[in-house]
C-alpha cells in the first residue's frame, strides 16, 4: 500500500470526524499496489446515513478536510449508503481489491 | 467578473422559484428551468475559474513579488493571513462544487438534485468572498478604483437554505 501511516491516520480521522465512527473506508485503485507509481488516492466509504442531501454535504466536507491536510493530491471518493438505488460494479470491485483502513 | 455575477444572480432568481430540486422533480423540469440551471452552472464555473486562476494571484502579485504558479493552499493561506479571505475551507468547497458539475450521475437523479441544491446555496459563499475582498481593498487602498459595484444578492432567498 502506497500511503504513509500519517496519511492513513489523516484519512481515518477525517472519516470519523465527518461521516461518524460507524463508517468504513477502503483504499482501492493503484495506491494499493506497491509496484505501481503515482496515481490518485481512491477511497470507498460505506456509511449508514440514508439522507442523500446529508451524504453529499458530508462528502464535500470530508474532501475539503483531506485536501487541507494532504495537500494537492488527487483524491477520488465513492460513497456507498443503504438507500442507494443503483450500485455501479466499481463498488464491489473496490471492496474486493481494496484495503480496509 | 461583475457581469458574470449579475447573470449568476439572474439565473438564481429564477431557480429560487422552483428549488429545492428532488430526484423526482429532476425528470419534470421544463425547458426553461433546464436553461436556468445551465446558465447558473456556466456562470458559477466562470466565476470560480476567474477567482481561482486570476483574481487571487493578481491580488498577491499586486501586494507582493510575483510568484510562478504557487500551490493553491499557499495562496489561500496567504490571503487568509492578510485578512482577504475568512476561510480556506470555503474556497476548497466552492472549487469542489464546481468540479462536480462535470459529474452527472446518470442513474441517480436524487444525487444530482442534491449536488445542484448545494451548488445553489454555495453561490452565496462566492458572493461573500467577493464582498470580503472588495471591503478589504476599500479599507486598505481607498483611492484604488475597483470598477463597477457588485450587484446585491438577496440573502433571504430560499435557494440559500440547505
Amino acid at each position: 500500500m502506497r500511503l504513509t501511516q500519517e496519511q492513513v491516520n489523516i484519512i481515518k480521522r477525517a472519516v470519523i470526524d465527518t461521516f461518524g465512527d460507524t463508517t468504513s473506508v477502503w483504499l482501492f485503485g493503484s495506491r494499493v499496489d506497491d509496484c505501481k507509481r503515482g496515481g490518485d488516492i481512491d477511497l470507498l466509504i460505506e456509511t449508514e446515513e440514508t439522507d442523500v442531501m446529508k451524504i453529499v454535504k458530508t462528502e464535500l466536507t470530508f474532501m475539503v478536510k483531506l485536501q487541507m491536510q494532504l495537500g494537492e493530491q488527487k483524491i477520488d471518493v465513492l460513497v456507498d449508503y443503504p438507500t442507494r438505488k443503483v450500485t455501479p460494479p466499481i463498488f464491489e470491485v473496490a471492496k474486493q481489491t481494496g484495503i480496509l483502513l | 467578473m461583475k457581469g458574470t455575477f449579475y447573470h449568476l444572480i439572474h439565473a438564481l432568481s429564477a431557480i429560487n422559484r422552483f428549488s429545492p430540486l428532488t430526484g423526482e422533480s429532476m425528470d419534470l423540469l421544463t425547458d426553461e428551468q433546464v436553461q436556468d440551471i445551465d446558465q447558473f452552472i456556466l456562470r458559477y464555473t466562470k466565476l470560480q475559474d476567474t477567482m481561482g486562476s486570476r483574481l487571487f494571484n493578481s491580488i498577491l502579485n499586486y501586494l507582493y513579488e510575483p510568484v510562478e504558479n504557487p500551490p493553491m493552499l499557499d495562496v489561500l493561506h496567504r490571503l487568509k493571513k492578510l485578512g482577504l479571505m475568512v476561510s480556506a475551507e470555503k474556497w476548497l468547497e466552492v472549487r469542489l462544487v464546481r468540479n462536480r458539475f462535470a459529474h452527472d450521475y446518470a442513474n441517480d437523479p436524487e444525487k444530482n438534485a442534491a449536488q445542484l441544491n448545494i451548488a445553489f446555496a454555495s453561490a452565496l459563499d462566492l458572493y461573500n468572498m467577493l464582498i470580503s475582498i472588495r471591503t478589504w481593498f476599500r479599507n486598505a487602498y481607498p483611492k484604488l478604483d475597483l470598477g463597477k459595484e457588485l450587484p446585491e444578492m438577496p440573502g433571504n432567498w430560499s435557494v440559500f437554505e440547505s
